[in-house]
């Protein structure tokens, strides 16, 4: 590689201009906790819906002291956590970690670490879909003037015609919220054990969506209140008696998987483990173990 | 890893940094952060005559702006004319466009009489609350104690703001500011060694019952 090719790039990859413009519409973001503001989201190598909201926000952000963290679905080591990251740190040079509590800076998809995050850092979520009321407004310009009065009487009575047919509050993702008691948020796809784990935390909450040019926050200390009913209550995923079958968790956010028979004793069957892979590894050392046991 | 990108200029590096304690004092409105050293800048302190200029203020009001947007200038209770030196000075280096001070995105304030300007600043609408101004305030002292109680997202109960030499009236600007949220206009304050709070329009401010 000559030197004119390897200094191509603007620090952070997009330029000064697109960086100030999601700057200042994240101050907004954070002056009006959960209302989504539009921004001029620029065109990035990677497809729109592979997180180019929280990537632009990142970029936008991130400094040369930054430490950063890039999560797919808890996974730092997924394809996508590993590309987002080397788009990163190749244009910043910053140095990564898999540590929650070494990161400055933490890009997530669908979770939110199970390590309670600090003051002093960030979360920066990827959103696909940016409007709640979506089930009920589809039309987006429409649904800002709903947010703008408030005008959420809809979106109370879709939740709860689905928990009249469903017996249950069935959205199990994306579960909407109210930031502030203010503003209807999508949470993104995150689970429900998440959710609560928005409402008075201690860190600053940014949310991007590339495709629909939205970005929205949660500052610390703010109420995230899940839409619920008397007689339905809002539930986590958790269940009675859950346990990680590697690290022993028994209070985190599990996923599963296939485990494939390993002889003629031994049946494929089901396992489930800590979603968040990176603690569950940290929870495993603490235990003594070593990466070359498994 | 390879790396890729030319290294950041000076202006760059001030941006980036100055944006991360602007984003970190107004999602935790009532703490004062330390904004970096702008002599790099040589902001002429007598930019506009009779008044002394904060350049914190000013850098950190200008960090925002470029062409996209525009940036209004005051002092001593009036607006600053498009053609006074001082607004030339600050389009010279951000290319921030000229217009009516209703319209504009931000304005710098250079004293604590200029805040009687809050009123006519833009307060953006329901449907876009954002499309308002954020007022950058140039004030003597900032401490976290003292006479203003704050409440709201981004603190955990209560926290105290002190600020010197501002009258009641003076801070009722600010406070009417916040009035009719989502409407409202975000303001920063910045003291003379640079201190800086960070005060959303979702603050609410009282006087301290304690002082
Ligand atoms: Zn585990």
């Amino acid at each position: 590689m000559t030197e004119q090719h390897t200094n191509i790039y603007n620090f952070g990859f997009i330029d000064e201009d697109s960086k100030r413009e999601v700057r200042r519409q994240l101050l907004k973001a954070v002056a009006l906790p959960g209302h989504q503001v539009p921004f001029a989201s620029r065109d990035l190598p990677i497809g729109r819906g592979w997180g180019t909201g929280g990537l632009q926000i990142t970029m936008a952000i991130i400094a040369a002291s930054d430490t950063l963290k890039v999560i797919d679905q808890g996974d730092d080591e997924s394809v996508n956590a590993v590309n987002l990251r080397r788009l990163l740190t190749r244009t910043t040079g910053v140095s990564t970690t898999v540590d929650t509590q070494a990161a400055t800076i933490i890009q997530t998809r669908h979770r939110i670490p199970e390590e309670q995050m600090r003051e002093d850092q960030i979360l920066v979520l990827q959103v696909p879909m940016v409007d709640p009321l979506r089930w009920v407004e589809p039309n987006l310009e429409r649904a800002t003037v709903m947010h703008g009065e408030a005008d959420y009487g809809r979106m109370w009575v879709y939740m709860y015609e689905s928990v009249i047919k469903a017996g249950d509050i069935r959205i199990a993702t994306q579960y909407p919220v109210i930031v502030a008691g203010r503003y209807m948020m999508d949470t993104t796809p995150i689970p429900r054990w998440d959710v609560l784990r928005l409402h008075n935390a201690d860190h600053l909450s940014l949310f991007g969506a590339g495709r629909e040019k939205r970005v929205y926050a949660v500052p610390p200390y703010t109420t995230v209140e899940p839409l619920e009913f008397e007689d339905f209550r809002f539930k986590t995923e958790y269940a009675e008696g859950q346990r990680c079958h590697r690290c022993g968790a028994t209070n985190t956010f599990l996923t599963g998987h296939f485990v494939k028979s390993t002889g003629t004793d031994e049946p494929g069957h089901w396992v489930t483990s800590c979603s968040d892979a990176s603690y569950c590894d940290k929870q495993m050392v603490a235990q003594g173990w070593t990466e070359a046991q498994e | 890893m390879n790396t890729a990108f030319r290294t950041p200029t000076a202006y760059e590096v001030f941006c980036t940094t100055t944006y991360r304690l602007l984003l970190d004092c107004l999602s935790r409105p009532g703490t004062i952060v330390q904004l970096p050293s702008v002599e790099f800048l040589a902001v002429p302190t007598d930019l506009i005559a009779g008044s002394t200029t904060n350049p914190f203020c000013l850098a950190a009001c200008m960090s925002l702006v470029d062409q996209e947007t525009s940036m209004v200038l005051a002092a001593a209770g009036g607006w600053v004319a498009e053609h006074h030196p001082a607004a030339a000075w600050v389009h010279l280096r951000t290319n921030a466009r000229r217009s009516a001070a209703s319209e504009s995105a931000f304005a710098c304030l250079w004293d604590v009489a200029s805040l009687a300007l809050l009123p006519s600043l833009s307060h953006g609408s329901l449907t876009f609350p954002e499309r308002s101004a954020t007022a950058f305030c140039a004030v003597d002292v900032l401490s976290e104690s003292g006479t203003w109680e704050l409440s709201g997202p981004g603190i955990q109960t209560t926290t105290a703001l002190g600020i010197s030499n501002v009258t009641s009236e003076q801070m009722g600007y600010i406070q009417a500011s916040r009035s009719s949220f989502p409407l409202g206009v975000d303001v920063f304050l910045v003291d003379a060694t640079g201190k800086c709070v960070g005060l959303p329009r979702s603050t609410r401010i009282v006087r301290s019952r304690t002082s």
